[in-house]
């Protein structure tokens, strides 16, 4: 029997036709976290070892490094990197060369989470209004982008500086200028009924048109609200940072939390490198270093946290979280004037965990720093086969989902069925 | 059969019943085929109201239109004459050219300023073109003015910052660049090119594609890429070369590069620097065709500089139909397509009729059955019932003015308005665009809108209570109940249905009232007179009807 608020969240995402519910565990449906790093990665410095042309200015000091079936760019300044692949390679696929198709950050950033340019929403906010159980907070975006369109309602943001806790508690009233007296819990609690209880009224009154929607929508944002308010006891909306950036692994702590109670379906965090500088270094390539070394520490410990989490029917919550790390470009295979390097369209992207084919790095970079293309079903490259384009990541997740890009999103692409494990 | 539209008059009461029908008014006998059901008068007035000055109609306002709704076209002629229209416009281009960032290259700092004066200094930056646009409005100038202006307008920020001649006065003042930049207008400003930043490989062409989308609606980096394989990106000449002669790349760097080319007086060389990005630099403005091998043109048209683009764009028909595509999304409250050309069309015609001033543009729009639908009749289409907004969610700037004008709330923290930043406040997470995680406005109710406008409006309330029936203050909402009234008092009761008639421009009914009157008495008898009254504003103030328009 469906709850009141179920009914709601089907109303109001229009999506779902009861009998997909029907057979579907009430636990196990795959959750996807997301990780952007904004500015755009240095591919040479992981992902693409070992790259030397006339046309390519190699990353100086670094070695090709294979480990755990993953080739990569080993480096003393990078330690982190070969520790994380030594631990936790045999989870990860590491996709090159996929094609942005633009070198302007706000392009890149909505064509990688997207596959377009405009209009179609983003991959995690297509996943998690496309389910089969109900989440109360279907994305949580603790930092970072979300291209929702103007139904946006299922993402839930933290807010960049805690705004989500201060507002559940006090913090935010006495944020404020104006002096203002809060009431109590318990009037609280008799405002929401009397709400509920209007907005009830206001949608079973309602005629054709958008009054029933908004209705509904508003009431199941109110139960969702009230979700939250019961377990924000049990999630840290509000991470303490460290030094000049914010402690990844507590963004990732309070994502996996939210997972682990059945809350949410996915979540976004963003990372912005070393000292919250970004990743867009077109001087200071250093500062590359420092980011990727930063990065593979904190999955490392994502990892580990990871594998310590059961969901609430008992099962390793390992086995239902994929993530998902990305940066919307790569950067120019040589070194500008100003010591760092421009602008580049073709990215790389980690998949890690639950349903992945690990150790395994697919596709590649020519000697003009051009993605090659690969075969999706088997990921070797091959002159005659596939460019990889950001569809073929929302395409690979989405089946991890169960679900098919075409019918959802309408795009036109096939997934990279090599980096799903069978 | 064609679809006949129908608006309906307005002649009929206003009541709860009425309401209940989700706010619709139902068709008269004989009319079968509607499309768009109209709001009723009081209803339609209000969403104008907020749309167009952002605060709700008095009840005067409401009591003359619900008595004769002849009368709503003069209340709308005035909201487009009032003053309050600018702020309003402000707020709407805003979303579109998302020039309100938390952050710029340019940190307040750096020209002295304080952290209490950050959120004014980002506000002032980001609001510069937007406030040339809305100056052009309402001054009734052509549309055109907004790529051929010889003024900007300042306000004691931007005037401070940067050398610009700003007469004496309070607030935005119309004013003038001194370093020698050409005019044409947004395309002058140093608010458009701080959010539209280029690179010095870039060199302007990401702002090429960003004005030729925001001023003529045309979407250069939506155009297909296929690269034949022959061309090495990688070789800088190979890749300048292939973008002058390779037939793929032209298709779009044959208009990039000689629009790009004629903004090079923007273009800066070193980052972060306030003299640099303050500045333009009139010396640079022939390194385009230097470097970009191009002269200055618009769409193969030569253009003379930075004045010529403003020129030639007044000259490209695309600029009108942009306006009216954006002027009627912004109000439409959705993106509009090829279903929609019709009467889009005719909206356009009207605007060129009208000398192609926004103002009657505005009307144009606001007299559209989709603008006025309440709700959707026999003969709306599938299409209309996935994408019509018959019922509106204030965005936070609306909220934040609405609130204020009508409680006295104004939700300030440390020099941040906290409904229009996402540094400390929680525009974002109540729906708005900040540029950057969120470019278009979220118009269905979530989580954190939920939980933003519950917070706001617990702070309304104890402000209206606390200022008006404990401190006694000056009466702005409460105009007829003291603290010793109770349920049954006729005051009580008319204040009650005053508080509704002002807030959501609707009748009550005795049913409606009497459960808001439970309610008092539930939580007075818990918590006093001023707690169920700060509970009772706080509910209407979260009402679907408060927050719907």
């Amino acid at each position: 029997m469906l709850t009141r608020r179920e009914l709601m969240w089907m109303g109001g995402a229009g999506l779902l036709l009861p009998g997909r519910l029907v057979g579907r565990p009430l636990d196990g449906e795959r959750k996807f976290l997301f990780i952007y790093c904004k500015g755009g990665w240095d591919t040479q410095k992981v992902f693409t070892p070992e790259m030397h042309s006339a046309l390519i200015d190699g990353d100086e000091g670094s070695e090709r490094g294979e480990v755990n079936g993953i080739a990569f760019a080993d480096h003393e300044a990078r330690p982190g990197v070969r520790s994380f692949f030594e631990d936790w390679g045999d989870q990860v696929c590491v996709i090159n060369g996929i094609e942005v198709r633009s070198i302007t950050h706000e392009r890149c950033r909505r064509i990688l989470l997207t596959g377009e340019g405009e209009g179609t929403n983003d991959w995690a906010v297509a996943l998690s209004t496309n389910t089969t159980l109900y989440y109360p907070l279907p994305h949580l975006v603790v930092t970072g982008p979300a291209f929702a369109g103007r139904n946006g309602a299922g993402v839930v943001r933290a807010g960049e500086n805690g705004q989500l806790a201060h507002l559940l508690g006090d913090e935010a009233l006495e944020a404020s200028d104006m002096p203002i007296a809060r009431t109590t819990r318990v009037m609280s609690a008799k405002e929401e009924r009397f709400l509920q209880s209007r907005l009830e009224r206001y949608t079973d009154a309602a005629g054709p048109g958008g009054a029933v929607r908004f209705g509904r929508q508003y009431a199941a944002a109110i139960d969702n609200l009230g979700e939250l308010r019961s377990r924000s006891n049990q999630i840290d909306l509000d991470p303490e940072g460290v030094g000049c950036r914010r402690n990844l692994a507590e963004d990732v702590r309070t994502a996996l939390t939210c997972f682990q109670l059945g809350l949410s379906r996915c979540a976004m965090i963003q990372d912005l490198g070393w000292c919250s500088g970004g990743w867009d270094n077109h001087s200071n390539l250093m500062h590359q270093d420092w980011s990727y070394d930063e990065l593979f520490g904190y999955l490392s410990e994502v990892m580990v946290d990871l594998q310590t989490r059961t969901t609430v029917a008992g099962r390793p919550l390992s086995e239902e979280v994929t993530i998902v790390v990305v940066s919307e470009m790569g950067r120019h295979p040589q070194i500008n004037s100003a010591g760092g390097r421009d602008h580049w369209t073709y990215t790389s992207a980690m998949l890690i965990g639950s349903g992945i084919r690990g150790g395994q790095s697919i596709g590649g970079l020519d000697t003009d720093f051009i993605g090659k293309p690969v075969d999706l079903g088997t990921g070797d490259v091959a002159d005659s086969a596939t460019g990889l384009l950001p569809s073929h990541l929302g395409a690979t997740l989405l089946t991890l989902a169960g679900l098919d890009l075409s019918e959802v999103l309408g795009l036109d692409a096939e997934p990279i069925t090599a980096a799903i494990d069978p | 059969m064609i679809p006949l539209l129908v608006l309906l008059s307005c002649s009929q009461p206003v009541s709860e019943s009425a309401l209940d029908e989700g706010a619709e008014l139902t068709p008269p006998d004989g009319v079968i085929a509607q499309r768009f059901i109209s709001l009723n008068g009081p209803r339609l007035l209000r969403r104008m109201s907020i749309d167009l000055l952002g605060v709700l109609p008095s009840p005067e306002s409401l009591d003359a239109v619900e008595a004769d709704p002849s009368k709503l076209p003069t209340f709308r002629d005035a909201y487009l004459q009032d003053p309050r229209l600018a702020d309003r416009l402000v707020s709407l281009y805003a979303e579109r050219w998302q020039t309100r960032l938390d952050d710029f290259e340019v940190d307040h700092w750096e020209y002295g300023y304080e952290d209490l004066d950050e959120f004014r200094y980002e506000k002032s930056i980001g609001e510069e073109p937007l406030r040339l646009m809305a100056q052009v409005v309402m001054e009734d100038r052509p549309w055109t003015d907004v790529v051929t202006a010889d003024t900007t307008m300042a306000n004691e920020v931007t005037g401070a910052i940067w050398p610009i001649d700003r007469p004496e006065g309070v607030g935005w003042i119309e004013s003038r660049y001194t370093d020698g930049r050409p005019a044409a207008g947004v395309l002058a400003t140093n608010g458009m090119w701080w959010r539209y930043v280029t690179t010095l490989s870039n060199m302007n062409r990401a702002r090429v594609a960003a004005l030729v989308k925001l001023l003529v609606c045309q979407d250069l980096l939506a155009r297909p890429v296929e690269l034949t394989g022959a061309i090495s990106l990688a070789d800088e000449d190979a890749s300048a070369a292939a973008i002058r002669n390779e037939p793929a790349c032209q298709s779009c760097h044959a208009s990039v590069e000689p629009i790009a080319a004629a903004l090079f007086g923007f273009w800066t060389v070193t980052d972060y620097n306030p003299e640099e990005n303050g500045h333009y630099h009139g010396e640079r403005e022939n390194m385009g065709a230097q470097y970009l091998g191009v002269s200055p043109a618009y769409f193969g048209q030569p253009i003379d500089g930075l004045a010529g683009l403003g020129v030639a764009i007044t000259h490209d028909p695309r600029l009108y139909s942009c306006a009216t595509q954006t002027h009627t999304e912004l109000l439409w409250r959705r993106e509009t397509d090829s279903a929609d050309f019709a009467e889009l069309e005719q909206l356009r015609r009207d605007f060129l009729t009208a000398d192609i001033r926004i103002r009657p543009l505005l009307q144009a729009i606001t007299d559209t059955g989709e603008y006025r639908a309440g709700g959707l009749g026999d003969a709306a289409t599938a299409l209309d019932r996935q994408r019509v907004r018959t019922v509106r969610t204030m965005t936070p700037d609306q909220l934040a003015s609405v609130f204020r004008d009508g409680t006295g709330f104004d939700w300030t923290w440390e020099g941040f308005e906290q409904l229009a930043n996402d540094d400390l406040g929680y525009r974002t997470l109540l729906g708005g665009v900040d540029g950057y995680t969120v470019s278009e406005p979220q118009m269905d109710p979530g989580v954190t809108w939920t939980l933003t406008l519950q917070r706001l409006a617990e702070a309304a309330a104890d402000t209206v209570v606390t200022r008006e029936l404990e401190e006694q203050g000056d009466r702005k909402l409460l105009t007829k109940v003291k603290l010793h009234h109770r349920p049954g008092d006729r005051k009580f009761t008319a204040e009650l249905e005053q508080l509704h008639w002002r807030l959501h421009a609707v009748r009550a009914d005795a049913d409606r009232i009497e459960r808001l009157e439970s309610f008092w008495s539930d939580i007075q008898a818990e918590a006093g007179e001023a707690e169920a009254w700060r509970r009772v504003i706080s509910v209407l103030l979260r009402d679907p009807e408060m927050v719907g328009y």
